[in-house]
């Protein structure tokens, strides 16, 4: 389906970021990569991604500072954005709903991360025609390990 | 309001105004005396309106043979024993000017008089009930605002803990796929990066749930010593070791001084664990310049110092270097990897050491961690 599309991981953690990566090439994306928050709104609009990975925690500038801002921007205000994380995983699907935000997923799953950002980049692109509800991504509870 | 109760006097209504005179010049603390009849107080007669009454012209010839009931104030205010200190205080207050500070008479259930009290009292009473009203409820406004703090910096420490212990193992996790998935497809250098990526994760989660564990462990008092004597030299040249491999590339030289052989009393291991924790510090925080590890005896203690030309700590952050939990306030926009356990864990074991550790630092200039450790009496220099 949307394969060939282009997403923007903004993640400080070098072997996330590597994991991320690997996870959404394999899976056919073409991915860019930011390695932390400042500089990040330039990196969304020199590439103009289809979606955006964004880690929480991160030195100086936090992800959820970091929506904020994207989302107050004309030039970023469009792109959905998935918050990426390792925090627990009822406060990411809180900030990711108080910042109106696409979704979210946990780190550590590949399978949960390609299946949302499929879901994700679906529901963005009908949602010119789609009511905004169904724009609301994928907060689904973690997968028994 | 029974516990109250200054006095129980009371005089019989039909007693004379100059006998009850009399009691009152024998006893000059007596201040007033309730005029009962059966029982019933019908009256109040206070020291100030028996010497009006009988000092005024011809008082004593008018009044001295009548019954005390004619000078006495007939409609005193009487509660009774149930009535509460406030409401005494409220009814006592409200009386006309001259008769404010009279006695209140109290009386029992069945109206019988049960004793006289002084309105005096009952406010330096009610003054002292709302100071330590007050007080308390200062204390326990602090007290709750150091609980919601604690509770708070637990909190964040929880959080905190949980993202440092996931983060490693959802990357092991996810390179753990990756690498069952390039077994199939993928070269064998990719594999090999992977493992290399999967193993430091390993390492970092174990060095995060060790200090968990070690934090626990001495908070809860289980941490036994192993007492031995060893060169104070060794031991440095053994923690410059680890801290020469924590630089890495880095500009820094790490070096050792030492006033000659001196040998230490104490737990090996656990002094090692703090120096190597302060110099991993260092090294962690200093990208040019150099690293001192230092002994030196003083009169009562050795002091182990490590040194550093690092980015320093700002005042405002020395404060609350050591404070469990403090040091994670903002552990959302953290630049260095870690719990920031490190430090309390150092102090705990120096405090189990007997010792303690002491820090002097400058923005910019570095810093100086010292390990005080006592020196055992037969040991010290005379």
């Amino acid at each position: 389906m949307s394969k060939g599309r282009k997403i923007l991981i903004i993640d400080d953690d070098a072997v996330h970021l590597y994991c991320a990566k690997e996870i959404l090439e394999d899976a056919g994306y073409s991915v860019v990569l930011h390695t932390n928050g400042f500089g990040a709104t330039e990196a969304v609009m020199t590439n103009c991604p289809d979606l955006v990975l964004l880690d929480v925690n991160m030195p100086g500038l936090p992800g959820t500072a970091l929506a904020t801002v994207l989302r107050g921007r004309e030039q970023t205000r469009e792109v959905p954005i998935l918050l990426y994380s390792s925090n627990d995983e009822d406060s990411l699907r809180r900030d990711a709903k108080r910042l109106g935000l696409a979704g979210c997923v946990s780190k550590g799953d590949p399978s949960e991360l390609r299946r949302a950002v499929a879901r994700t980049l679906a529901a963005a692109t009908g949602s010119s025609s789609a009511p905004p509800g169904e724009t609301t991504a994928p907060t689904r509870g973690r997968r028994p390990p | 309001m029974g516990a109250l109760l200054a006095s129980d006097l009371a005089v019989e209504a039909d007693e004379l105004v100059h006998e009850v005179g009399e009691r009152f010049f024998r006893t000059p603390q007596l201040q007033a005396v309730a005029v009962v009849r059966q029982r019933k107080p019908v009256g109040l007669l206070t020291r100030g309106r028996l010497l009006l009454k009988l000092a005024r012209g011809f008082g004593h010839e008018l009044y001295g043979r009548k019954p005390v009931a004619r000078i006495a104030d007939n409609a005193p205010l009487i509660v009774s024993e149930q009535c509460s200190v406030e409401e005494a205080i409220a009814l006592a207050l409200r009386r006309d000017p001259t008769s404010v500070y009279d006695e209140i008479v109290v009386i029992d259930r069945d109206g019988c008089y049960l004793g006289l009290l002084p309105v005096r009292d009952l406010i330096v009473q009610q003054s002292i009930a709302y100071a330590r009203r007050t007080a308390e409820h200062d204390a326990a406004l602090e007290r709750s605002r150091d609980l919601e703090k604690l509770d708070r910096l637990r909190s964040q420490f929880l959080a905190h803990a949980t993202h440092e212990l996931r983060s490693p193992v959802n990357a092991i996790a996810a390179l753990a796929e990756l690498i069952r998935d390039s077994g199939t497809q993928s070269t064998s250098p990719t594999v090999g990066s992977r493992l290399t990526m999967l193993v430091q994760c390993t390492a970092t989660l174990r060095t995060t749930v060790n200090n968990l564990l070690d934090l626990s462990r001495l908070e809860a008092g289980r941490t036994e010593l192993a007492l031995s004597d060893f060169s104070a030299g060794e031991l440095l040249e053994e923690v410059a070791t680890t801290a020469r491999l924590l630089v890495g590339q880095k500009p820094v030289l790490v070096k050792v001084e030492t006033p000659g052989e001196l040998w230490l009393q104490t737990d090996r291991n656990r002094l090692r664990q703090v120096l190597v924790n302060l110099a991993s510090n260092a090294a962690k925080f200093t990208d040019q310049g150099e690293i001192v590890l230092a002994v030196e005896r003083h009169v009562v203690s050795w002091c182990l110092t490590v040194r550093d030309t690092g980015c320093g700590i700002s005042n405002e952050d020395l404060a609350r270097l050591f404070v469990p939990f403090g040091q994670l306030e903002d552990a959302l926009t953290k630049a260095h990897e870690g719990t920031g356990l490190g430090l309390v864990i150092s102090r705990s074991l120096a405090k189990l050491l007997g010792g303690r550790i002491e820090v002097t630092s400058k923005v910019g200039m570095g810093s100086a961690f010292s390990v005080y450790l006592p020196i055992p009496k037969d040991q010290e220099v005379p």
